[in-house]
């Protein structure tokens, strides 16, 4: 442990920071970059030739992304940010953590939920919502750990000795508020099984309420901790304050008012009520202007010290970091605008916006704090500057490369899927036409990935060797401090000229008024949105009223769990939007109706393989059964995995009649009767379409086999809904 | 009556209660920061973490 004293305001304090659960947390985040990274790169190979899923169900790219997005963010930028926040927060308040028992609690309780994904997600246990795959009783868990870290947070600036709150911590408060609401309110869902379960919401109220979960975990776990990670360890790395800090305490409010009312942006041009998507276009793009004063602060910070910049990795991976920042929020805003979304969305475009912001933005800022901290809290030198210099220039092409190939690849396929010629026909009316283009292009993001993960991996050789050469502490710190003379304050002077009591204090002095305030700025665009779309779009009202909805039958719902659980929904869309090249390519334009019973909803947000919302009825069963058994069969370009285990694995009917009867209880119109048969009406449905099967030349063998309700469920898609 | 309200929210009510209600946080902010005696406390707190004590 550390150890400081100081005075301020007359009175001696001596505080013992913890910094032994700051190092858990950083060795954390090196060890599950590395692994986020991997999956990562593993990923980008399945896309680039379908031969890397290795015919293998719990390797599937359906199952490995949800792994790598989730060993990305919360595994890699969690534990960082934790590490971050636990060093920050101490020395910024004068304390030493609340509780030692509540730090480890929360540090081994976040190790295990990882591991937990690491071992539902490949199994395919997953509730099928992006960022939020995980099951019901990992769900309760995340919740506790939570807890436990806002009550370690909040308890420690309560007890500080520092009486007033800087900005940074602004954002972590923000951060625990904001999540623990988003993750509640998209985590109500009712279990069917210990490990599969149903959101309470369906259709176009599960669309929102994801989105407005998806998009503002973005920036309530990626945005505003790493701001407020910014505005310490710049600062700090540079030594110098921050440029404004009243510009820090306008881009705080402003961007915390705005962010959580953006997430419509990912459903623009889809059945989303128009007043959701002009709302979430708007508040997106004044979400720019926060977002780069922001950046400014940060960047303005290193005013008069762009020299050290060009010798100091620390500083070249915070203020990189810190420009893609603005980039990505630069390139997010105008993403936003529906003529440009129409292009993006689906894309790859939108693939290398959100690495952009993830390897450049979080992962840089974490890898100079990684920098900063690792020599400080091991008290000597970094072992090789110029390694973290090569690391830092491998990094940065890296992403590069990464984000270069795929903006091609995204605005390429995507000039391709809308080109209509003068007879006002596709140009390019097989789907697959544009991947054989574009498939080179996953190649090369691999590279970009690679070199990233290269970096890495010099990174932790770099660590590894500082750490081992620590014994040199002393010599190398009083080096340290004859280099970098740190400012001195008179600090009684300023705090006995500063405001301690008035409108100042109250308003930015006290957590639990800060507090209160971030959630009361949260909660406006959450209820705005929110509430009105759920009360609107249930299925009593007008939205609904035109049409009428036949629920699945049993085997199309066991068929529909079979699509969430293989991650079908990661490449395949259900949602024909309004525009010209969706509507010539798949039909008429999906109507809210379409899903109101899909409980989640499979809109989907990309687009690797072909929209799916009105495919029922368009090929015969058999030809589905070829094409999953393999797709190459049927489409001899396709990057499509196997998914042969389908037509070996018997169709698990256990649960089904619970399955019904929660479905029932959320509204679907099933019957009593429907309930009670749904496992019989499945056998019966399954045996049926396995002996037609037969008769239209295909195997043998198939009923009650899990592809038997892949088909059906298939089938059904654009079948179930009529006008009245 | 406020379940039908809700079933004909209107685009308009929102965007201009959105709309106020932004413009109200932003510059009630902007005035938060530039009051009279704002210099010395930011001057204060931005300086916080290079207090000396801290490492």
């Amino acid at each position: 442990m550390s150890t400081s004293t100081g005075v301020i305001n007359t009175e001696k304090f001596d505080h013992k920071y913890d910094d032994e659960i700051v190092k858990y947390f950083l060795m954390a985040t090196i060890i599950w970059a590395g692994v986020a990274l991997l999956l990562g790169i593993y990923a980008a190979l399945e896309l680039a030739n379908y031969k890397f899923n290795l015919g293998l169900q719990w390797l599937t790219f359906g199952r490995i992304r949800p792994l790598h997005t989730n060993a990305a963010i919360f595994a890699f930028g969690g534990n960082g940010i934790f590490a971050g926040i636990y060093h920050s927060s101490q020395r910024l308040l004068k304390t030493r953590l609340f509780s030692d028992k509540l730090s480890w609690f929360h540090f081994w309780g976040w190790q295990l939920i990882i591991l937990a994904a690491a071992i539902t997600l490949p199994l395919g246990l997953t509730q099928g919502k992006e960022y939020h795959e995980l099951e019901w009783p990992i769900n309760i868990a995340v919740a506790i750990v939570w807890i436990a870290f806002g009550i370690n947070l909040l308890q420690t600036i309560r007890r500080r000795k520092e009486p007033h709150i800087y900005v940074a911590l602004w954002f972590y408060i923000a951060t625990f508020v904001t999540i623990a609401l988003l993750y509640v309110v998209n985590s109500i869902e009712i279990p069917v099984s210990w490990f599969n379960s149903y959101p309470v919401y369906a259709g176009v109220q599960d669309a929102l309420v994801q989105w407005w979960y998806g998009h503002n975990a973005v920036a309530f776990f990626l945005t505003t901790p790493f701001l407020g990670l910014m505005y310490y360890y710049i600062p700090k790395a540079v030594n110098k304050p921050v440029y404004s800090y009243r510009l820090s305490v306008v881009h705080f409010w402003s961007l915390v008012f705005i962010y959580i009312w953006a997430g419509p942006h990912h459903l623009l041009n889809t059945a989303l009520p128009e007043w959701a998507q002009t709302l979430g276009v708007i508040f997106s793009v004044m979400l720019w202007i926060p977002s780069w004063g922001g950046m400014i602060n940060g960047l303005m910070t290193l005013r008069g010290s762009w020299d050290k910049v060009k010798t100091d990795p620390i500083l070249k991976f915070l203020a990189t970091g810190t420009i893609f920042y603005g980039m990505s929020t630069f390139e997010g805003p105008l993403l936003s605008l529906k003529s440009v979304n129409e292009v993006a969305h689906y894309s790859d475009w939108i693939i290398a916006h959100v690495h952009g912001g993830a390897l450049g933005w979080n992962g840089f800022i974490l890898f100079g704090m990684v920098y900063y901290l690792v020599p400080r809290l091991w008290k000597t030198e970094l072992y090789n500057k110029s390694l973290a210099e090569t690391h830092f220039w491998l990094g940065t092409i890296g992403i590069v490369i990464y984000i270069v190939s795929m903006w091609t690849a995204g605005i390429a396929q995507s000039m391709m899927l809308n080109a209509v010629d003068a007879t006002g026909h596709l140009v390019y009316p097989d789907f697959v036409q544009t991947v054989v283009r574009i498939v080179p292009l996953y190649y090369v993001r691999s590279l970009g990935g690679l070199m990233y993960f290269v970096g890495y991996l010099l990174m932790v050789y770099n660590v590894v060797k500082t750490i081992k050469g620590a014994p040199v502490a002393l010599a190398a710190s009083a080096k340290r401090e004859e280099a970098n003379p740190v400012l001195k304050l008179d600090t009684q002077a300023l705090v006995q000229e500063s405001i301690s009591e008035g409108p100042h204090r109250v308003l930015e002095g006290f957590p639990m008024v800060m507090t209160v305030l971030a959630v009361a700025a949260v909660l406006v665009g959450t209820m705005i949105e929110l509430i009105p779309m759920i009360t609107s779009t249930n299925a009593q009202s007008e939205e609904f009223a035109a049409f009428k909805v036949k629920p699945l039958t049993s085997l199309q719902l066991a068929g529909r769990d079979i699509y969430v659980r293989e991650g079908c929904y990661l490449c395949h869309s259900q949602m024909i939007r309004t525009t010209v090249g969706d509507v010539l390519r798949y039909g008429p334009a999906s109507e809210t109706a379409d899903s109101m019973y899909d409980h989640p909803f499979q809109w989907g947000s990309k687009r690797t393989g072909p929209d799916l919302a009105r495919v029922g009825g368009k090929y015969p069963d058999l030809w589905h059964v070829r094409h999953l058994l393999n797709p190459r069969d049927i489409v001899p370009q396709s990057i499509m995995p196997t998914y042969s285990w389908l037509l070996e694995q018997k169709l698990d009917l256990g649960t089904i009649e619970r399955r019904f009867s929660v479905l029932k209880m959320l509204g679907v119109p099933y019957s009593d009767e429907d309930v009670k048969n749904a496992a019989e009406n499945a056998k019966k449905d399954s045996i049926a379409i396995a002996e037609d099967l037969v008769k239209q030349g295909g195997p043998q063998g198939l009923e009650n086999k899990e592809i038997t309700a892949l088909v059906a469920y298939l089938q059904s898609l654009g079948k179930q809904t009529e006008k009245r | 009556m406020i379940k039908q309200a809700l079933q004909h929210y209107l685009f308009g009510s929102a965007s201009c209660i959105a709309m106020f209600a932004f413009l109200g946080v932003f510059l009630g902010t902007l005035f938060w920061v530039n009051r009279k005696d704002a210099k010395k406390y930011y001057s204060y707190i931005q300086n916080l973490p290079l207090d000396e004590t801290q490492d």
